[in-house]
């Protein structure tokens, strides 16, 4: 793979990758070098991909695992320093209030959240890429908005 | 207010220019992917372990000497010990050692002509069952050969069973680990009455259900419990003492108990055991092996099972700490059980869907 192949692969993905991973952890830094790995991941995958959108889901699998590693690996605490929630592009108050919101979700809800309602994947989609049953996700997104209900009241629609 | 709020602040989110240099650069000279810190713990392990005993050993060899400085420092012409009458004494020594040499080699030269003797019996034995003709005085040399002969077969077949043995229990142990767990198979329930006590103690109920199934039994118990005008959408937004309440009922119209509950139970347990760090996770694979064995589990790891697990989740889940809080608290721990039950469940199984290890099934897990 040369090295134009490889900017037009990160100028397709690197955004989607590098938000599923902010999602998950909620660190500028852990994000990019989530990033990196992931990147460098599929820089080094030889068999090519049907079409762009299974390569998509495949990079963001990657990123999902890695997350979880590097959660498992530490045991980050589960909060937002404070210069992180400071640098969140909100404009509004009602976007911060929703962003505050999901990001206060534990990690298994708000990555669910954050693929279906950020990335626009069906349920079905995620639970594969979750390696979940698409119950599994309904649930635990049905649990995720009744939080989100409980947190944000009743100004909240989905 | 709502999810596109979400999605519109995401969508400003993106990596720094940095990053997309640094992983081009870092592709171009072919460079893998970065260890997680755990490979890197793993990789740096036996050298750390190596480096540790080098220094250990230079401490504890320093406070020998340090201690035994006396013995090490040199010594004038008046300490040097008179050696003459050591030196008589090992040569004294040593010709008693000559003398049991001398002894020893005579026992070996009896023993040698015995084995010899022995060689021409069993070689007479041999040509005694081959042989036409038989005397009374070779009949009974045959009669002692055949008689030793079966005691011989025997023996062997008892190698022979202790070697199948040995095979079928290594067959086993890969059956466990590649084949259907025959604990996954239908289970008829015919007593679904009050469900195990330690399903309650741990926190978690197990029952037969789907999800939909579920969301209607909790929303009909809750009606039937605190009625249409105490009725409350969430659960959370009860009181402590009504949910327990609420969790005790529920556990025993819909909780199980029967042979898979408690297989699930024991995963459960050992994840939870594992995340607090009361056992390693290869003591829980062989917690579990024993287990779906049939071997009784050490007294002492039931006792934490019973008590620690539901005492840990109360203590996380009340020390001055707000709901939201203490809710976070709960999933983060059981989060961390959800990914040891992976672990366990990927061990067993070769397979780790976490939210849905025993297809079929349901954990409920409930908070205080």
């Amino acid at each position: 793979m040369d090295k134009a192949q490889m900017a037009e692969i990160y100028d397709r993905l690197h955004d989607a990758v590098y938000r599923t991973a902010f999602a998950y952890l909620r660190n500028r830094q852990d994000a990019e070098d989530i990033t990196h790995d992931v990147f460098l991941q599929r820089f080094a995958r030889e068999e090519p991909f049907p079409d762009g959108e299974q390569e998509k889901a495949w990079m963001l699998r990657v990123t999902i695992n890695r997350c979880k590693d590097l959660l498992r690996s530490f045991r980050r605490k589960n909060s937002v320093p404070l210069e992180e929630a400071a640098q969140i592009p909100a404009r509004t108050s009602d976007e911060r209030a929703v962003w505050d919101a999901v990001n206060a979700l534990p990690a298994r809800y708000r990555i669910l959240v954050h693929l279906h309602y950020a990335e626009g994947y069906t349920l079905r989609e995620i639970a594969k890429m979750t390696h979940q049953t698409e119950t599994a996700v309904q649930t635990q997104l049905y649990r995720a908005r009744k939080r989100l209900r409980a947190i944000l009241g009743e100004e909240f629609t989905l | 207010m709502n999810m596109n709020d979400y999605k519109h602040v995401t969508q400003r989110m993106h990596p720094s220019d940095a990053c997309k240099h640094e992983i081009l650069r870092a592709a171009a000279q072919n460079e893998q992917p970065r260890e997680t810190r755990r490979q890197i713990f793993w990789k740096n392990l036996p050298v750390a372990a190596a480096g540790m005993a080098a220094c250990l050993s230079l401490i504890v060899g320093g406070a020998f000497i340090w201690q035994n400085r006396a013995d090490f420092a040199p010594r004038t012409q008046s300490q040097v010990p008179d050696v003459s009458a050591v030196t008589e004494e090992v040569g004294a020594s040593l010709t008693t050692t000559a003398t049991t040499l001398a002894q020893v080699a005579e026992v070996q030269t009896e023993t040698a002509a015995q084995v010899q003797t022995t060689a021409e019996v069993q070689a007479v034995s041999q040509a005694a069952e081959t042989a036409p003709a038989v005397s009374a005085e070779t009949e009974i040399v045959t009669t002692k050969a055949t008689t030793e002969a079966p005691v011989k077969a025997e023996s062997r077949g008892t190698t022979a069973a202790t070697i199948m043995t040995t095979a079928a229990s290594e067959i086993k142990t890969t059956e466990v680990k590649t084949e259907t767990n025959p604990l996954l198979q239908e289970v008829i329930i015919e007593d679904d009455t009050i469900p195990h006590r330690t399903l309650e103690e741990i926190g978690f109920i197990i029952v037969n259900m789907d999800c939909e199934e579920y969301h209607a039994c909790e929303k009909k118990l809750m009606l039937d419990m605190f009625g249409e005008d105490g009725f409350n959408d969430s659960l959370e937004n009860y009181a402590a003492d009504k949910r327990m309440q609420f969790w005790r009922e529920f556990a025993k119209r819909y909780g199980k108990n029967d042979e898979l509950t408690e297989s699930i139970t024991i995963f459960l347990q050992t994840a939870f055991l594992i995340q607090k760090g009361d056992l390693s996770p290869e003591e829980g694979v062989s917690l579990i092996q024993n287990f779906n064995e049939g071997k009784t589990i050490p007294e002492e790891i039931i006792e934490k099972m019973n008590n620690n697990a539901d005492l840990r989740l109360r203590r996380e889940c009340s020390e001055g700490k707000d709901e939201d809080s203490q809710f976070t608290d709960m999933w983060e721990t059981f989060t961390g059980i959800e990914w040891q039950m992976q672990y366990l469940m990927g061990e067993f199984y070769g397979y780790s869907d976490i939210n849905n290890p025993f297809p079929g099934w349901w954990i409920v897990v409930y908070q205080y």
